[in-house]
């Protein structure tokens, strides 16, 4: 028995019912590895499981490294909706900028103020002065096109709406944290570093 | 003032002042002893908010007041008609229904408006009986109409479980999104609203008398009470469709004024109105720096400091 949830509580009739429950919600890439790993012993696909893992690693570290040879840290705000929420230290997201090598605007900026939260409300005006050089929105966020960002008078003077820098993606592909997570981690380094491929 | 000058952007005091004088002389290009954005900032971002909160504080406070007024009901608040509730219902469908949202930036207003003005006229419609709207009858109503609507919303909100967080920020309310564009909208609504509720204090003064004693005076008690409620319904929901549910305001800025200024609504509602703007306004200014980078709801930080600030009025008042 396999459940993606957080609310242990429901489970636990099913667990006195004699049937054995597992847990998957990773927020990490560690978490991903070790989900997987759990999944293939369980199911007594152990070998097949660790391949997977060392795959995804294998694809992260070569994307990564692209992604360093570039020799640059853009500044990049990824949008969660339209009222600013973005994703802080300790976030899946942040995790998977980091990789990318570039400079989180919602993680620089939390961790000087108040705000070293995993997910935030982030202030337009911190935004205006950051001036970040990418802007990602998945499609979660509820922006139906980069235009709708771009169109927003507030925000004309960014350097990454001025370059057109604003892209839109399938967040279920690019940061839902699975074993497609490598497909997804190339996405967005492609987004981040346009001319590194 | 002190609101245009205090940010989160990292832009100094004096930063902020000399790059408004640059806005003044040279607009949004000027360049100077401060950041290239920062006139762009205080124009396009920052004004525009402190405008909103005002408005948005003026409006709540003199539907509040307005309410209480004509019900004599001291807990009428400016959500009493059920505008809350609909606004809600209205941002969430905007928000839940994908096909709405290709219409724009504007559909979440837009459809909070129609829902806020739509509840109000519904429960205005269930409570009047026979031509005779009482107060008790709306006030039941409004709560009736409120919890169906609220609960049509819930059911939204669960059933479309990836947009929750959207629709909850939106019903926290919140003024981060501000432009030009939405003061241009708001202001003329709530101005005319607030006009419209100044003309009408004497008579809502003689409704304070009572019902009897207003009719001989010449006052049609009923249609006062019932156009009052549609302009401060309206206005309401002019300032909500924009800023989400802000608490608090609407219900206690009238009694801390009543208090002060006394039940006179010609003195009332201008008192009203000043202090509301003034609190949003603070509010709104903590709201956005006390834990900068990130925003803390408003309406959090409304109730929050008013709440107690207005137990300690009631509380000194009883003891003077």
């Amino acid at each position: 028995m396999v459940g993606y949830s957080g609310n242990e509580e429901a489970l636990a009739p099913i667990q006195a019912a004699g049937a054995p429950v597992l847990i998957f919600n990773p927020a990490t890439m560690e978490g991903i590895y070790s989900n997987i790993t759990t999944l293939g012993a369980v199911t007594g696909a152990t070998g097949k499981a660790a391949g997977l893992v060392e795959s995804i690693k294998a694809q992260i570290q070569v994307v990564s490294d692209v992604a360093a040879a570039t020799g640059e840290m853009p500044k990049v705000f990824y949008a969660l909706d339209n009222t600013l929420w973005t994703c802080g230290p300790g976030s899946f997201v942040d995790e998977m900028l980091t990789l990318a090598h570039c400079t989180n605007v919602g993680s620089v900026e939390g961790a000087s103020g108040a705000a070293a939260q995993p997910y935030f409300q982030f202030s337009p005006e911190r935004l205006v002065a950051a001036d970040p050089d990418v802007i990602l929105l998945p499609s979660s966020s509820g922006y139906k096109s980069a235009d709708e960002f771009t169109a927003d008078s507030r925000f004309a003077g960014l350097t990454a709406v001025k370059l057109g820098h604003v892209y839109l993606f399938d967040d279920t592909t690019v940061t839902r944290p699975g074993a497609r997570i490598g497909q997804g981690f190339k996405i967005l380094v492609q987004a981040i570093h346009p001319g590194a491929f | 003032m002190t609101a245009a000058v205090v940010g989160a952007a990292g832009l100094s005091v004096g930063e902020a002042l000399r790059a408004f004088a640059g806005l003044l002389r040279h607009g949004t290009d000027a360049t100077g002893d401060y950041p290239d954005w920062a006139p762009r900032l205080l124009l396009d971002l920052r004004l525009p908010r402190i405008i909103i909160a005002l408005i948005a504080g003026a409006a709540l406070s003199t539907a509040g007041a307005s309410f209480q007024g004509i019900f004599r009901n001291p807990l009428a608040e400016p959500y009493l008609l059920g505008v809350s509730a609909g606004a809600a219902l209205g941002a969430t469908v905007a928000i839940v229904w994908k096909p709405l949202t290709s219409l724009g930036i504007y559909t979440l207003p837009l459809l909070a408006f129609v829902g806020a003005t739509a509840a109000a006229f519904l429960v205005y419609r269930v409570a009047t009986i026979g031509g005779q709207t009482g107060g008790p009858s709306l006030l039941l109503s409004g709560v009736a109409v409120g919890s169906t609507l609220t609960a049509i919303t819930s059911f939204l909100m669960v059933a479309t479980e990836r947009d929750l967080h959207t629709v909850v920020v939106w019903l926290m309310g919140g003024l981060t999104t501000a432009t030009w564009t939405k003061v241009f909208i708001t202001l003329p609504v709530v101005a005319a609203g607030f006009t419209y509720m100044m003309l009408m204090s004497r008579r809502m003064n003689l409704l304070l008398m009572g019902e009897e004693r207003a009719r001989e005076l010449g006052v049609d008690g009923q249609r006062t009470r019932r156009n009052v409620m549609v302009v401060a319904a309206l206005t309401t929901a002019a300032a909500v469709s924009f800023s989400g549910l802000i608490g608090f305001i609407g219900l206690m800025v009238p009694h801390i004024m009543r208090l002060l200024v006394g039940p006179d609504h010609r003195r009332l509602l201008p008192a009203a109105a000043l202090f509301g703007a003034l609190l949003l306004l603070v509010a709104d200014t903590v709201a956005r720096t006390a834990m900068a980078p990130a925003e803390i709801p408003v309406g959090i930080i409304t109730a929050a400091t008013g709440g107690p600030f207005f137990l300690y009025l009631l509380r000194a008042r009883k003891g003077a």
